[in-house]
């Protein structure tokens, strides 16, 4: 690995722990909460979801007194703040959902009944994508408008895709199970390539695209 | 070791037109009036901005071409920015140390703690003169080529300005070391800088040699009379004054050789920036 990214690395470690306490005890509470109604695994997609925006808030901290022109001045080119942004990213969601996964395990076979070891495995397979989507989404718009801007590009882009698909359902009437099931009948396996390869082909354009407003981007 | 070839860089108020050379082994200067160009042109030679016309070469490569390896070679600090203040210094030690070959952990905590800085605080507890402390400690600490430092000074007291400057002066004694530095205390210019540039609405209007700036430059205080008798040859600015004029010239000597009755003071960089950055 680059000296520059790991180097970069270790300041989002280092910055992620003065919050660490505060955002475990969030955690626990409002996972328990949740957990309580939509089932264990559902913390594992939870935790997914919650830490891959953690890469949102190093924006944020890299943002305060333009701290990251001070970086720039380090032997840190504009494409290792990129690829360290995307690999903080994928680390920090991957790693806490397969740790979060393990633990209901152990937690459902000590105190309750533990489902079929896969089941705990597909709730990682399946929440993974979704925190890795939410990155291939988030990080353009954090690099391009900054995380204050990008947080209300955010918003606005679930809301005008949530209204879209209202329009669409009232002029189309295709209801999202009528569509969810026409794509299952491609097989399971077409499915699982399907989406690999769209996730993977979605990453690597938003890394471009990331890459292309870093390049333009003045301090 | 640095060369801003005919840069350019608009913005829609303010035009930086810039040509500029530090040499190896030299420490030069670069001042100006606040908002003269003095941090575009340090953000055009860090590569922070994109320039509209122009080169800039460091070590001899477009800074386009700049690997980490050259990087590791330039420490930097500037006015308007620094190390994430919500961590300690100790929380940089490893982030800089993996990211330097030349960076000694035992030696920077030490030179922090030497410089009053706790490296156990956060940096957001500092003061503004204490960051500014830290910022060119962490340029000093990986035995870079070239320092780009802008207004390295401000904000520190005069006792920290004066270990600031004492070790700069002791890191350029090296030969291989270039500096290029702003500052708006030209007193700190003039005990450190071999040449200075001085910019004013974004173009260079003076580059000299320090020594022959103090040497041979000087001010005439002259009343109208005199001024009327006076060979203007040598005389770079005027500026009318109630009591006649004041005159920049480069040949003191040759003034003070011909006109003995006329008040000649010696050269500063003060008085050099007032007279060529005004309208005369």
């Amino acid at each position: 690995m680059r000296r520059a990214i790991k180097g970069l690395l270790i300041k989002e470690f280092k910055l992620m722990k003065i919050n660490l306490r505060f955002f475990i005890i969030i955690m626990i509470v409002w996972g328990a909460l949740m957990a309580s109604q939509f089932g264990g695994t559902f913390i594992v997609g939870y935790t997914a979801m919650l830490f891959s925006f953690l890469t949102v808030t190093t924006f944020s901290y890299d943002e305060f007194e333009n701290g990251v022109v001070y970086l720039f001045t380090l032997p840190v080119l504009r494409k290792d703040y990129i690829r360290e942004k995307y690999l903080f990213g994928f680390l920090i969601s991957t790693l806490p959902t397969i740790l979060a996964s393990m633990m209901l395990w152990i937690a459902d076979s000590v105190w309750g009944e533990a489902e079929h070891p896969g089941v705990y495995l597909l709730s990682v397979v399946v929440s993974l994508p979704i925190a890795y989507l939410i990155l291939a989404l988030e990080i353009p718009l954090l690099v391009r408008f900054g995380s204050e801007k990008s947080r209300l590009i955010s918003v606005s882009m679930l809301g005008c895709t949530s209204i879209g698909y209202g329009i669409l359902y009232e002029l189309t009437g295709v209801e999202s199970t009528e569509a969810v099931s026409s794509i299952a009948a491609l097989g399971t396996g077409v499915l699982i390539l399907l989406a690999v390869a769209a996730l993977v082909v979605l990453v690597m354009m938003s890394y471009k695209i990331s890459c292309r407003f870093m390049e333009k981007k003045e301090f | 070791m640095v060369k801003l070839n005919n840069v350019v860089k608009q913005y829609d108020n303010f035009r930086l037109e810039c040509s500029m050379e530090i040499p190896t082994g030299q420490v030069t200067g670069l001042i100006g009036r606040n908002g003269a160009g003095k941090s575009t042109a340090f953000k055009a030679i860090l590569g922070l901005i994109h320039t509209d016309g122009g080169t800039i070469e460091i070590f001899g490569k477009d800074i386009a071409q700049l690997t980490q390896a050259d990087k590791e070679q330039i420490g930097a600090v500037l006015s308007d920015s620094g190390f994430c203040s919500y961590l300690t210094i100790r929380d940089f030690l490893p982030v800089l140390d993996t990211m330097y070959k030349d960076f000694s952990r035992e030696k920077f905590a030490a030179d922090c703690e030497r410089m009053g800085l706790s490296i156990k605080k956060k940096i957001k507890e500092f003061s503004t003169g204490m960051k500014r402390k830290l910022q060119i400690l962490a340029a000093l600490s990986h035995n870079a080529r070239l320092l780009i430092l802008d207004e390295p000074t401000a904000g520190l007291d005069v006792v920290a300005r004066d270990e600031i400057l004492g070790l700069l002066r002791e890191y350029a004694e090296n030969g291989d070391r270039s500096i290029v530095i702003s500052s708006h205390i030209s007193s700190d210019l003039e005990g450190i800088c071999d040449d200075v540039y001085m910019i004013d609405n974004g173009k260079i209007v003076l580059h000299e040699d320090t020594d022959v700036l103090l040497n041979e430059y000087g001010l005439l205080k002259v009343t109208k009379e005199q001024f009327d008798k006076l060979d203007r040859t040598y005389l770079l600015k005027t500026r009318e004054e109630r009591f006649g004029y004041s005159c920049l010239t480069k040949q003191r000597q040759f003034y003070q050789d011909n006109y003995p009755s006329v008040v000649i003071e010696r050269g500063s960089i003060d008085e050099v920036i007032t007279m060529m950055t005004q309208n005369s």
